[in-house]
Order: C-alpha cells, then sequence, then structure tokens
C-alpha cells in the first residue's frame, strides 16, 4: 500500500474570485500508507486544493507528487483516478443510478465482468451497513442524507483503491449522523487500512479520525503531527486557538489511561473503567461516582490497574510529559 | 360544425395530414441535429451562452410568412425553403432547453464522475445528457407544438400539408367553408396530440425519477 508525497508543491492562480480554488505554496508533506492524515484549517487555506491535486483534478503550478513510487504525472488522469477513492462532501451520487448501479461505476470502468462486480457490490453494502437486499435497487433520492454518504464511501471503496480522497465527506449532514458515520469510518478503516487523505475544518472531526493532522494556513503546512502532540505542543498561537489547545478536556480526550495507570492496589476501587479509556472518561466516572480513585479492569473484570484523582489532574495539566508515551 | 369536406374528400385530408406529419418530422430531425452539438457547445462556453440565444431569439420573432417569402427569393419555392425556416424557428427552443437542462445538471456530480476516472466523452453521455434529457424534452414538446403551427404556412410554399387545405378554402370562393374548418380542426389535433404524446414521454425519462 502506498505512501504519498508532496514534494514541494506550488498551486498558484492568475486571478482570484469566489470560485478560485485556495492557493498552495511550496508544500512538502509525507502520508504514510495506511494512516488517515486530516488536512485542517480555516476556508482558503488550500487543503481542499492539496486534496484535488493528488487525483490531478487540479495541476500543481511546480512540484511533485508520488503515489508510492511512481509520480502521478506520469499516469493517465483517467487511470490515475480509477485507482484512487473519491468522496465529496454533496455526494455526488448519480441521480439517475441506482445504489448499486452508482457503487458501480468505477468497476464498469474496469471492464470487470459482471458477476464479480456484482459480488463486490454486495461486500460492499454490507460493509457500510446497508442491507443489499433493501437497499440495492433504490435511488439517492430515496435515500437519507446519511445513507447517502454510506453509498458514496461504498462507490469510492468500489475498485478497493489503496488511496482514498474524502473532502469533507460528512461536512452536510447533522450531528448525530455524523457521529455514527465517523464511528463507522473509524471502524472500516481499522478493517481496511487505506491510506486516506480526510479534508475538514471541524477540529472534532480531525481529532476523532486523524492518525496525523496537517494544519494549514494560506496554503502552507504550519504544524503535522499526532493529535495529542498538536493539542500539547502546538507551534503556534494559530495552532493552538485553531485546536483549543487550552482546553484541558479535550486534551485529556486524547491521552490513553494506560499512560497513567499504576499498579493495582489491594482494595481495587468499585468506581470502574476500560483498558481503553481515556483520562477524560476517567474523570467522568470519577465525578459521577464522587470518588477519588478508579480501577482499570479488563474485559473478564480483573483488576489490571489504578488512577487517583490525585495524578489524574496533575498529568492533565501538564501533558507534553506524556504526548510522547500517549500516542 | 361541417365536416362534410373530409366525408367526401378523405383521401385528400389523410394525403394533407401525411404530409404535415412528414414535414414536421424532417423539420424536427434536422433541428435536433443542430441543436444539440450548439446547445452543448454554449452551455461549455458560456461568452457564446448570450449572443447565440440572443441571435436565435431574434429569428423566433420574425413573422411566419415575412421569413417564408424572404426565403422564397434565395432558397426558391418549394419544401426547402419551407424546411430552412421551419428549422430556423425550432432552433431557439431547442437550443435554450439543451443549454439549459446541461447547465442544470449538478456539478457535485460531475464533479465525482471526473473524480472516479470518466472521461470527458463519458460524463457527457452517461450523466449529463441523461440528467438534462426532461429539460430537453420538455424544449422539444414546444417546438413540436410549434412546428406543426408554422408548417401550415408552408403551404404558401407548395410544400402541402394541412395548411394546403386552410389556403385554398379561403382563396377558393367556390371551396366549401368545410374544407377550411376540416384544415382548422386536423391542425389543432395533430398539436394535441403531439403535445400529449410528448408528455407521456417526458414522464417515461428515467432521469424524472431523480427530480
Amino acid at each position: 500500500m502506498p505512501d504519498i508525497r508532496f514534494e514541494r508543491v506550488t498551486k498558484a492562480y492568475g486571478g482570484s474570485g469566489p470560485d478560485t480554488p485556495a492557493a498552495v505554496h511550496d508544500v512538502t508533506l509525507a502520508i504514510p500508507e495506511g494512516d488517515l492524515v486530516v488536512l485542517l484549517g480555516p476556508s482558503g487555506c488550500g487543503k481542499t486544493t492539496m486534496l484535488r491535486m493528488v487525483n490531478r483534478l487540479i495541476e500543481p503550478t511546480s512540484g511533485q507528487i508520488y503515489i508510492g513510487e511512481r509520480e502521478i504525472h506520469e499516469i493517465p488522469a483517467t487511470d490515475l483516478r480509477r485507482h484512487i477513492g473519491y468522496v465529496i462532501q454533496q455526494t455526488g451520487l448519480f441521480p439517475h443510478y441506482t445504489v448499486e448501479q452508482n457503487v458501480a461505476v468505477v468497476p464498469k470502468l474496469l471492464g470487470w465482468p459482471r458477476e464479480k462486480t456484482q459480488e463486490r457490490v454486495q461486500e460492499l453494502l454490507e460493509l457500510v451497513d446497508l442491507p443489499p437486499d433493501q437497499f440495492r435497487g433504490r435511488y439517492p433520492r430515496q435515500l437519507s442524507g446519511g445513507q447517502q454518504q454510506r453509498v458514496g464511501i461504498a462507490r469510492a471503496m468500489a475498485a478497493d483503491p489503496t488511496v482514498m480522497l474524502m473532502d469533507e465527506p460528512f461536512g452536510a449532514i447533522d450531528a448525530i449522523t455524523r457521529a455514527d458515520l465517523q464511528n463507522e469510518l473509524k471502524r472500516i478503516q481499522a478493517q481496511v487500512h487505506k491510506t486516506i487523505v480526510f479534508v475538514t475544518h471541524d477540529v472534532e472531526e480531525a481529532l476523532k479520525l486523524a492518525d496525523r493532522i496537517a494544519v494549514m494556513r494560506t496554503g502552507q503546512v504550519v504544524q503535522y503531527d499526532t493529535p495529542l502532540v498538536l493539542l500539547s505542543r502546538p507551534a503556534d498561537e494559530f495552532v493552538s486557538s485553531l485546536l483549543g489547545a487550552r482546553d484541558i478536556l479535550r486534551r485529556m480526550s486524547l491521552i490513553p489511561v494506560a499512560s497513567i495507570m499504576e499498579a493495582p492496589g489491594e482494595n481495587p476501587s468499585h468506581v470502574t473503567v476500560a483498558p481503553d479509556a481515556n483520562l477524560r472518561d476517567v474523570l467522568s466516572a470519577l465525578v459521577a461516582a464522587g470518588a477519588q480513585e478508579a480501577a482499570v479492569r479488563d474485559g473478564a473484570g480483573q483488576a489490571v490497574g489504578r488512577v487517583t484523582l490525585a495524578r489524574l489532574l496533575a498529568d492533565a495539566a501538564h501533558p507534553e510529559q506524556l504526548a510522547t508515551a500517549g500516542s | 360544425m361541417d365536416f362534410s369536406y373530409l366525408t367526401n374528400n378523405p383521401g385528400t385530408v389523410l394525403a394533407a395530414l401525411g404530409q404535415h406529419i412528414e414535414i414536421t418530422a424532417l423539420t424536427l430531425a434536422i433541428a435536433i441535429v443542430i441543436a444539440v452539438p450548439l446547445g452543448t457547445l454554449i452551455a461549455r462556453i458560456s461568452i457564446l451562452y448570450t449572443p447565440v440565444l440572443g441571435i436565435l431569439g431574434i429569428i423566433y420573432t420574425i413573422p411566419s410568412f415575412a421569413l417564408l417569402g424572404f426565403l422564397i427569393q434565395y432558397v426558391g419555392i418549394g419544401i426547402r425553403s419551407s424546411l430552412v425556416a421551419l428549422v430556423a424557428y425550432a432552433q431557439f427552443m431547442l437550443v435554450l432547453s439543451v443549454a439549459t437542462g446541461l447547465r442544470g445538471v449538478d456539478s457535485a456530480v460531475i464533479d465525482a464522475g471526473r473524480g472516479m476516472g470518466m472521461t470527458d466523452r463519458q460524463i457527457l453521455f452517461r450523466i449529463e445528457y441523461p440528467l438534462a434529457l426532461p429539460v430537453m424534452v420538455a424544449g422539444l414538446r414546444v417546438a413540436t407544438v410549434a412546428t406543426i403551427a408554422i408548417a401550415s404556412v408552408a403551404a404558401l410554399d407548395d410544400a402541402g400539408g394541412l395548411g394546403a387545405l386552410l389556403f385554398d378554402g379561403i382563396n377558393n370562393s367556390f371551396a366549401s367553408t368545410s374544407e377550411v374548418q376540416v384544415g382548422a380542426i386536423a391542425v389543432s389535433l395533430l398539436a394535441i396530440a403531439a403535445d400529449l404524446l410528448l408528455r407521456a414521454a417526458q414522464r417515461a425519462v428515467p432521469a424524472a425519477r431523480a427530480g
């Protein structure tokens, strides 16, 4: 599975208007294979331009973009695009195609035999939790916004691309459904490990989904690191305020309990947290129970560690010592 | 109403109806072949949109008698000058509907198609035309009804059709008023029938389900 590398990529525009995409200045960025990397920034920062240069919907003015060993301009644009998944905010589903036909677009372009395509559609609709028998024959307008974007994701994955580009895929969806879809994407990504470039301006979404975040501003990457490092050691005031790095609760939600857990004591607390909980979960549990100490218990109910409120508060206030251990 | 002309001359009326349908069908076939590429072109190249539709709009407003009289001088009398006039009239509605239909296609759908690796040609034929089809058929409906009406004037040009009954009845004081009435009713019925047929076609267009 290939990585994606931007090498000194610049996109300049002669004029500027409401429809002119944002420029990008001399960006070098490496996206490791199998990672979900979020391009995060305010509108006009160039994040969508970056994304659209990967499948050549926008051509860079200078610089190179590699997917694996190959520079993308060595590959004919249509061939390149057929091997990259593409998901956009407005879904872009074909309204005159059924769900099945929509998902089958790229396999059809690639000339897959019909049976193989049908099997793949079946498999993908199951993956995105749309029972095939119920949804295969529907038209997009007969689906809710959330269901439409599930089809959009299935369609992007149809030919099993190793690279996926997602341009604010959940931006037009209501908050509750958006959270569901984010969880679905995490679940699917844990199964398939695609190399995903994900554009958003939603900080919570970025923190929730990203392996790494590239914070962009006026066409440049200001900081590129894991969510926890961004929150605990923001490069400058812009990153700090964009991410709300001073929000201690937000920071706590990125630190796993394992990083501050001590050996289990003699009498484990009745307040229980799971080993994969984060510090924010622990704080909630302690506040709810009015307790000073929680026991970390595994699936079998065996205490594997303990967390005290005092330790929790001390570490939450100084997360920079934890930043590396936590990720 | 006096239908004696029809009962006395059923063959003449049927032949005139046949000619009328033929002129209309021929006009629309030629007009579509011109209008689809032209409408596609002006939908793509927006600086052409206003001037092209402006010129076609002016042609559309010229009275049909005047245009036909003008064309007879240059193209000569006969069905050819009628066809030129009828095709020219139909262009405005058809080009407008093709361009409007294409411009109305959601740009996100086209972006998705391009991003999945469809060629320009595949985007045009698999996405844009099918999605623009309801608007194009609506334009065809209007153009068809107008063509049937204006084609009556083609009789002046010796091209025949139901217009021949009208003019013959008006010019010939010996002819019965029945000839005029039969001609007029036949043209009206033909226009209504064509309209209903195309309305049904419009409903059957698959992309209409998208709405």
